[in-house]
């Protein structure tokens, strides 16, 4: 069974809308993360993260992958270990990530551009609150101390699986986070459509809070990651499409890299190493297809692309996405 | 505690910048302490409890006393200072603390010193439950009465109680050390007694010393997980 984003269609500019206006000009696909209390914005060119791509998994191409994530304009998750050898003009906007039932670290909390606090343990064996903190009520004062500690001007973000209560992200609202992950773990079970459900849910919940919602999905198509940005989605994490392209997955990465390369209709010799030509390609598709889709839709902006941009074709869809019937 | 143990604690009367707190929050007293100068002294007066995360992420290495309550998790991650509250302190006071020493002069809420990766935390009043909570690598003396699962998941450092203890004393601790004046209601079976030696004895008498705390090091029992 598929999910409910089949049922979903996107909606072409109104005719009362200026359309040419949208072809000419290329759209905002840029989003931003204030931190609380700060005037920093951290600002994303394009709406994706990478989240789980470390050194070891992208081999000695690692400084021209961080180039290229910087040269694309989104953020990347990794320890700052790790940048050690990317020249500071090839540094990306970088998240950490520190997880509960451990230490804090001091270097990434002080050199982060973002902070996510996960409620998962390193070994995303459980999800919970912190043992010391125990008490959600805690949780706000734990995320100011934190911010504190990262100098008042860092964007923290609290993560949380997919499938948790209403109730439960609400409380976790309450303390404030300057955004949400929602991850999807695989011991949800579920179908498809159970996972695209609530992860419908969860956008149309932290819309109404107003907290900006980052997206961490293990297996999401293109299609469906434009469906869930108009949905209220405002960053997702795209390691899926990207690690294909790394040299780990194939043997000799050069020929298989050439003949995706070659199915996205480049025919030029790549000029870096094959893999991370192939990543930039495979990047610059989305962008390309992220703008056109806001043209289609009649978007100027990401902000602009939103429910009004979707048309459903069933009643259920209509019901639980508040998109209209597609007439 | 006598007054000569409250001296040894005192911060030196040299040029003490004094800071008025009962309008400013937490950000703002961090921003004034982040451009403070080492070796610098400090005076924090007209604090209330509600504020979280005082003192966090400091790293400059100076002394800062502090009258009144802290809030919660005061002195995250914070490195190199020296911190002396005169009132209580909230919970996980010294999370995740890298490094400095902090002391407490009445009582700490739950799980002081959760997470500590270094440095030194003394309370000289009560501490609640969980003191000491994963400690990593950091030292902290508890110097009255502490509540249930006191050094619960240690993995390093040393927890010196010179109190007794609650039940559970050191569950589910797989490092470090305790050291336990007085007796415990329950201590966890995975816990088991050793012979002090020198080394530790010494180890003791530093950590006493450090907190201005007097004590015959023989009063105390020295507590360590099975297996290390």
């Amino acid at each position: 069974m598929r999910g409910i984003l089949d049922e979903l269609v996107f909606a072409p500019a109104s005719l009362s809308k200026n359309v040419w206006d949208f072809v000419e000009k290329s759209p905002a696909l840029g989003c931003v993360i204030t931190a609380k209390g700060s005037k920093r914005n951290i600002a994303f060119e394009l709406p994706f993260l990478c989240r789980n791509l470390c050194v070891e998994r992208v081999g000695s191409d690692w400084p021209d992958f961080c180039a290229t994530i910087r040269e694309m304009g989104f953020a990347i998750a990794c320890p700052v270990d790790s940048l050690e050898e990317v020249t500071a003009a090839a540094v990306p906007t970088r998240m950490t990530r520190q997880h509960q039932g451990e230490a804090l670290d001091a270097m990434e909390v002080s050199t982060a551009d973002l902070i996510e606090f996960s409620l998962a343990d390193s070994n995303g064996a459980y999800w919970g609150l912190p043992q010391e903190i125990r008490k959600v009520e805690r949780l706000g004062p734990f995320l100011d101390a934190l911010r504190e500690a990262a100098a008042g001007n860092t964007p923290i973000g609290v993560e949380i699986p997919l499938g948790t209560q209403s109730s439960d992200l609400e409380l976790v609202a309450r303390a404030e986070p300057d955004f949400l992950t929602i991850s999807y773990d695989e011991r949800l079970g579920g179908s498809e459509a159970t996972v695209s459900a609530a992860v419908i849910a969860v956008a149309k919940q932290t819309e109404e809070l107003g907290i900006p919602l980052i997206l961490n999905l293990t297996n999401v198509t293109q299609d469906d990651a434009f469906k869930y940005l108009a949905l209220g989605v405002d960053v997702i994490s795209i390691d899926h499409v990207i690690e294909t392209m790394l040299p780990e997955h194939v043997d000799e990465s050069a020929a298989y890299v050439t003949g995706r390369l070659s199915s996205m209709g480049v025919t030029a010799a790549p000029n870096k190493s094959a893999a991370i030509e192939a990543v930039s390609t495979l990047l610059e598709s989305w962008r390309q297809a992220l703008s056109q889709q806001l043209q289609f839709c009649g978007a100027a902006s990401l902000s602009d692309f939103n429910l009004d941009c979707l048309r459903a074709n069933s009643e259920k869809a209509q019901s639980l996405t508040g998109a209209k019937l597609l007439r | 505690m006598s007054e000569s143990e409250s001296e040894k604690l005192k911060i030196s009367p040299q040029a003490v910048t004094k800071l008025d707190c009962t309008t400013l929050g937490a950000r703002e007293i961090g921003e004034q302490l982040g451009a403070a100068e080492s070796d610098s002294c400090w005076e924090l007066a007209g604090l209330s409890r509600e504020l979280s995360g005082l003192g966090a992420g400091c790293e400059t290495e100076f002394q800062v006393k502090i009258t009144g309550n802290v809030g919660d998790f005061a002195f995250m991650l914070s490195r190199n200072g020296e911190w002396e509250v005169n009132g209580k302190v909230g919970v996980c006071c010294g999370h995740s603390l890298v490094s400095g020493r902090v002391v407490v002069h009445e009582s700490a809420a739950e799980c002081v010193g959760a997470n500590m990766q270094g440095g030194f935390i003394a309370v000289l009043g009560t501490a609640a439950r969980r003191c000491g909570f994963r400690n990593s690598g950091g030292d902290i003396l508890i110097r009255s009465a502490v509540g249930d699962e006191a050094g619960a998941f240690m993995t390093q450092g040393d927890l010196v109680l010179a109190n007794g203890a609650g039940d559970n004393l050191g569950i589910g601790m797989t490092g470090g050390a305790i050291y336990l004046r007085g007796e415990a209601r329950s201590v966890a079976p995975g816990l088991r007694i050793e012979r002090m030696r020198d080394a530790d004895s010494m180890r003791l008498s530093l950590l006493l010393a450090r907190a201005g705390v007097r004590g015959d090091i023989k009063e105390f029992k020295l507590y360590r997980p099975r297996g290390i």
